[in-house]
């Protein structure tokens, strides 16, 4: 079991504490408002993910848990 | 090599994990390392087993002969080989068990011989295949030899398909013997699977190749290694640009060489476990008994068979790793180790049996029912050849799947049964479905192409509705892609036939995508308008759609247009106030007359807020919500922003009625610890001493110890930060107890993290370096991320304390965790702060050594970091930077000054609490750097001096929010005091100031601030 990280862009204001608390795994979207966007979350452990989407204050960080490779095979993809 | 006397190191993991590798590689070092190692390596056969084959091969091997030679201890080694070849003349008389000692004295003895030269490293690959009797001389040679310089490596898998289950008998006696340290060695996350595959191709991978020969491999080195090879030699990568890239969609096939370690491993199966697994493969990589139950009973015509009787028929595959166990709370009973193990056994049984069991689990999960079985019976009843079934239930599955937020699901989901799917009504609602998810990721490119075909498909059924759709997500797809000229266009376009046409719904719909593209943005996302859009252009369609909305009932419509219409309205208050700025009038001036200007935003957003609440969308309100507190106007500082994080605090628990009052603690609580991190990581420390605090109670409240236990951590952290040890400790205390109550390696690792920051502030360096290096090693090689923030802060603490105290070894040390750190960070993306804090670590060091130049040039190069996110860090790159760059008078020092006298600005605006305040100049790094650049802090009026001027409570609350620009936003939401121009203007007289700018130079020197 992994978590996948989704940002609710319409609820992140900017307040960037998710790429202070995970740098490697956050980053500024370029082009866009103080947005972030994913760098990659598989450089830090899901409790990392965990404190970066209670740190964020309007919650819009959200960690869903999936099986990484057993998708693709169960729905025959 | 530093070992004790016979010590053992077992490396357990699956095959073509890494550990003959990683063998091979611990024969290198041994018999490289300062005294060598005789290094004696042998790999027990899976096929061949006898009495002592394992110590024959070694023994008579050439290696063995060389090294008894060089050792002189070729006696020795005779008399052994002779024991072991049951040969000898001393035998004559002894039982079988006394001959079986004999043989294992005398191997014992010429490994003796042996050790008298050189230590000993004896490294035995594929344990789990050795014969018992080597694997009891083994465990001889570990208790007769203990003072011996004997090293042992085993590398054995973790489950027990040895022919007699002694290697894990003897691997748990040497752990009881305490002698051994077991390692694990785990499949590779994504990130090693890269930097592996960039070894091995001596080029980057690009994502998509990444994604792909990860997922095949899942992480297995071998089979990532065999992966890669086979793309190359079927031409499936590019080098393109320097980057490895996939030329082909699907890749080649599986290789043989992994199809042939598969084959080995499953060929040691019975046949009847073989072909019952085969029948499993089909059910999918995760299984139920009971559904292998139902499915063979269905097949057979017979009375199904008990689960757990299936369990012990499938032992055999359980005991080989093929397949493992799931948690009860999954809701499978197995799992199939590796997809590829699945593939190859569903290669051995006919398509016809295939068809027939996917019938069968379909028909049964037809008959269980449930919107949770849907995407199963879809790609069940897809293999079983029943198309019409598979449509329909993969058009419910996937619209289910959006409703549910995993659009990535729906995609898959359409993705796979779209072929089955003949009729034209049906491929466009699958079309459409995919690109309603589609939009939801954000995948412009990939709509425009989905789209193509759904275009093509209007012809076929003539309907100009449907083009007309078509038309108007293409313009979302363009937007998505940016192309907000041809998304306006294609708006347009459609709006003008839907016009003359008076068909209003359809109007209503192009005004809606028309203002998207014009203001590049979607509905619901814009906070704040992009300064270069054309606002009355952007709100032409709103209004219009707002006209038609109210005339149609269309109420979602309605929110959103007044939602869209209040950030346009705020836009021009934005662009109002940058113009007065921009001709000389006072910022804060400005702000205090912002909430006028700004009535008709938040009346519009207001408006918007009700009807989405009434329609129950909890999102669109969320996002009317917010636009009403960004609309509020404060100062543009950290300060002013976390004053804008309680007010959406603040609005959002005042206008939840519908949310239990469990739910509300706990939100609660998260936004009290966000609000604790914002202003721990921004400079506030007062604020984020009270926040975190708060955060603490309501986590125990909840009972939430994780929550706690960060709450704890950041408290602790925060005192650290400004130097006061002993709180810092007592709330330290309190983290580690609730850390007790949720252990894992993270928390582990912030605990050593946060212990260690304390231990630096005391000048434990000791103690320090520890914790560090606990930090790292929990960390691991996983994690590269924590184990590069754990270097980076042994690397700036250890120079820190080895200036201050000389200490010449604590210099070394920085050199060494800085060098650690930017090893770490190699293969991590994104900006990150500690590649500064490590250049800062040997800019210190460097100029500590007296090479001046480099210390200037490691300067520079942490100041590349992005000072406005990272601010904690920022600090301690201005501490190196200013010894360097402003001690040495480089010619960046004057710029430098300027930056530091900025910060400390900041700061002294930041932080309130005047005990806070004080403390935080007092820490010696900052006040080191305050002394450089010549910082004062303005003084604050002592205690009596403002009593001259007799302010109310009232008076004290409107100064305390003009001191943070944040009376607009209390007076606009009607939750302030009531306070109004007249009565800031009242407040002015009293203080005896004709500006709110005097009025927040009074406060500050008053000590009146914000919290």
């Amino acid at each position: 079991m992994a978590v996948r990280v989704v940002i609710d862009r319409r609820r992140c204001i900017g307040a960037g504490t998710c790429i202070v608390t995970a740098p490697s795994a956050f980053r500024w979207r370029q082009g866009d408002f103080v947005k972030p966007e994913l760098a990659d979350e598989s450089t830090v452990d899901e409790d990392v993910l965990r404190e970066v989407a209670a740190a964020c204050p309007t919650q819009a960080i959200v960690l869903e848990d999936f099986i990484e490779s057993m998708e693709a095979s169960e729905l025959g993809a | 090599m530093a070992l004790p006397l016979s010590s053992a190191v077992v490396l357990e993991g699956e095959a073509g994990i890494g550990k003959t590798r990683m063998l091979e590689a611990t024969s290198e070092i041994a018999a490289l390392s300062d005294p060598p190692f005789w290094v004696l390596d042998v790999t027990a056969d899976e096929e061949l087993r006898g009495p002592f084959l394992l110590f024959r091969s070694m023994l008579t091997s050439p290696r063995m002969a060389a090294i008894a030679k060089e050792a002189m201890a070729l006696e020795h080694l005779d008399r052994a080989r002779d024991a072991i070849g049951g040969r000898g003349s001393n035998d004559q008389g002894l039982s079988a068990q006394e001959q079986m000692l004999r043989t294992f004295d005398e191997v014992a003895s010429a490994m003796l011989a042996l050790t008298n030269e050189r230590p000993l490293a004896l490294l035995f690959d594929d344990l789990q295949w050795a014969d018992e009797d080597s694997i009891q001389l083994i465990r001889y040679l570990v208790r007769t030899m203990s003072s011996a310089p004997l090293f042992l490596l085993i590398n054995i898998r973790p489950y027990t398909d040895s022919a007699s289950g002694g290697a894990g008998k003897l691997i748990a006696d040497l752990d009881r013997m305490r002698v051994t340290r077991t390692l694990r060695v785990d499949r590779l996350t994504r990130l090693q699977t890269r930097e592996l595959l960039s070894n091995l191709l001596e080029h980057p991978v690009d994502d998509q190749t990444l994604q792909s020969l990860h997922a095949r491999s899942e992480g297995v080195p071998f089979f990532i290694e065999e992966f890669a090879r086979a793309y190359r030699e079927a031409d499936a990568l590019q080098l393109m640009d320097g980057t490895w890239t996939m030329t082909k969609l699907s890749g080649p096939t599986v290789p043989s060489s992994v199809q042939s370690l598969i084959e080995r491993r499953l060929a040691q199966l019975p046949e009847d476990c073989r072909s019952l697994l085969a029948d499993a493969g089909s059910l999918g990589r995760r299984f139920r008994l009971s559904d292998l139950s139902a499915v063979l009973a269905d097949l057979k015509g017979e009375d199904p068979v008990q689960d757990w009787q299936l369990g012990e028929d499938l032992q055999h595959a359980v005991d080989l790793g093929l397949i493992v166990e799931q948690s009860e709370d999954s809701g499978f009973d197995f799992s199939f180790s590796h997809e590829q193990i699945r593939e190859t056994l569903l290669d051995s049984i006919s398509r016809q049996r295939q068809r027939a069991i996917h019938g069968a689990i379909a028909t049964k999960l037809a008959a269980d029912g449930g919107t949770e079985n849907l995407s199963m019976l879809a790609y069940h009843s897809m293999k079983a050849g029943d198309s019409e079934t598979a449509v329909s239930t993969a058009l419910e599955a996937a619209q289910a799947a959006i409703g549910l937020s995993a659009p990535e699901e729906s995609i898959r989901l359409i993705d796979a049964t779209l072929p089955a799917a003949s009729k034209p009504e049906d491929r466009i609602a699958m079309l459409r479905l995919k690109d309603d998810a589609l939009d939801v990721l954000d995948r412009g490119m990939e709509r425009m192409a989905n789209l193509a075909e759904m275009t093509a498909l209007t012809g076929a059924v003539s309907s100009p509705a449907l083009e007309a759709e078509v038309m108007l997500r293409r313009s979302s797809a363009a937007r998505a892609m940016e192309d907000f000229d041809t998304a306006a266009g294609l708006a347009r376009s459609v709006r003008a036939s839907a016009s003359e046409a008076g068909d209003q719904a359809l109007e209503l719909q192009a005004c809606l995508e028309l203002g998207q593209g014009l203001m590049q943005s979607p509905i619901g996302e814009a906070y704040w308008p992009l300064i270069e859009i054309d606002l009355d252009t952007a709100g032409e369609p709103y209004q219009r759609a707002l006209e038609i909305a109210l005339a149609t009932g269309a109420r979602s419509e309605e929110a959103g247009a007044l939602r869209e219409l209040a950030v346009i309205e705020a836009g021009r208050v934005k662009l109002a106030i940058k113009a007065e700025i921009d001709a000389g009038a006072k910022r804060y001036e400005v702000f205090a007359a912002a909430p006028a200007m700004l009535s008709k935003a938040k009346e519009l957003a207001e408006q918007s807020f009700h009807i989405y609440e009434e329609l129950g969308d909890h999102r669109g309100a969320m996002s009317a919500l917010i636009s009403m507190a960004y609309a509020h106007v404060t100062d543009p500082t950290p300060r002013g922003m976390a004053g804008r994080l309680e007010h959406i605090r603040a609005l959002h628990n005042s206008k939840r009625g519908e949310v239990t009052d469990s739910r509300r603690a706990t939100e609660d609580a998260l936004m009290l610890y966000s609000i604790h991190m914002f202003a721990r990581t921004n400079l506030q420390p007062d604020l984020a001493v009270e926040r975190g605090r708060q955060t603490f109670e309501a986590a125990r409240a909840i009972g939430d110890r994780w929550l706690e236990c960060l709450a704890a951590g950041g408290v602790a952290m925060t005192y650290v930060s400004f130097g006061s040890v002993d709180d810092a400790d007592a709330w330290l205390d309190q983290a580690a107890e609730a850390a007790m109550s949720v252990p894992s390696t993270s928390m582990a690792r912030r605990l050593e993290m946060w212990r260690g920051a304390l231990c630096a502030l005391r000048g434990e360096a000791e103690q320090m370096t520890t914790h560090f290096e606990r930090a790292a090693e929990h960390a691991g090689h996983k994690n590269l991320a924590g184990r590069a923030a754990a270097y980076a802060a042994l690397a700036i603490e250890s120079a820190r304390l080895g200036v201050t105290t000389a200490d010449d070894a604590l210099i070394t040390q920085a050199k060494t965790a800085a060098t650690q750190t930017l090893d770490s960070i190699r293969p991590l993306p994104g900006d990150l702060p500690w590649e500064s804090v490590a250049h800062a670590a040997l800019s210190v060091v460097a100029q500590a050594e007296g090479n001046t130049e480099e210390a200037a040039e490691e300067a520079r190069l942490a100041l590349s970091i992005d000072g406005d996110t990272h601010v904690p860090d920022y600090l301690d790159v201005l501490w190196a930077a200013g010894r360097t760059l402003i001690a040495q008078g480089e010619p960046e020092a004057d710029e430098l000054k300027q930056e530091v006298f900025g910060a400390f600005m900041y700061a002294h605006m930041s932080i309130n609490d005047p005990d806070i305040k004080s403390k935080w100049f007092g820490v010696p790094a900052h006040r080191e750097l305050a002394e450089m650049v010549g910082f004062e802090a303005p003084e604050t009026w002592q205690e009596g001096e403002m009593d001259t001027v007799d302010l109310s409570d009232d008076d004290l609350g409107l100064l305390r929010e003009l001191a943070s620009g944040f009376a607009g936003a209390r007076r606009s939401t009607g939750n302030g005091h009531g306070a109004n121009d007249e009565d800031t203007a009242a407040l002015l007289t009293k203080l005896g100031v004709e500006s709110v700018t005097e009025a927040m130079e009074f406060a500050i020197k008053a000590g009146v601030t914000w919290q």
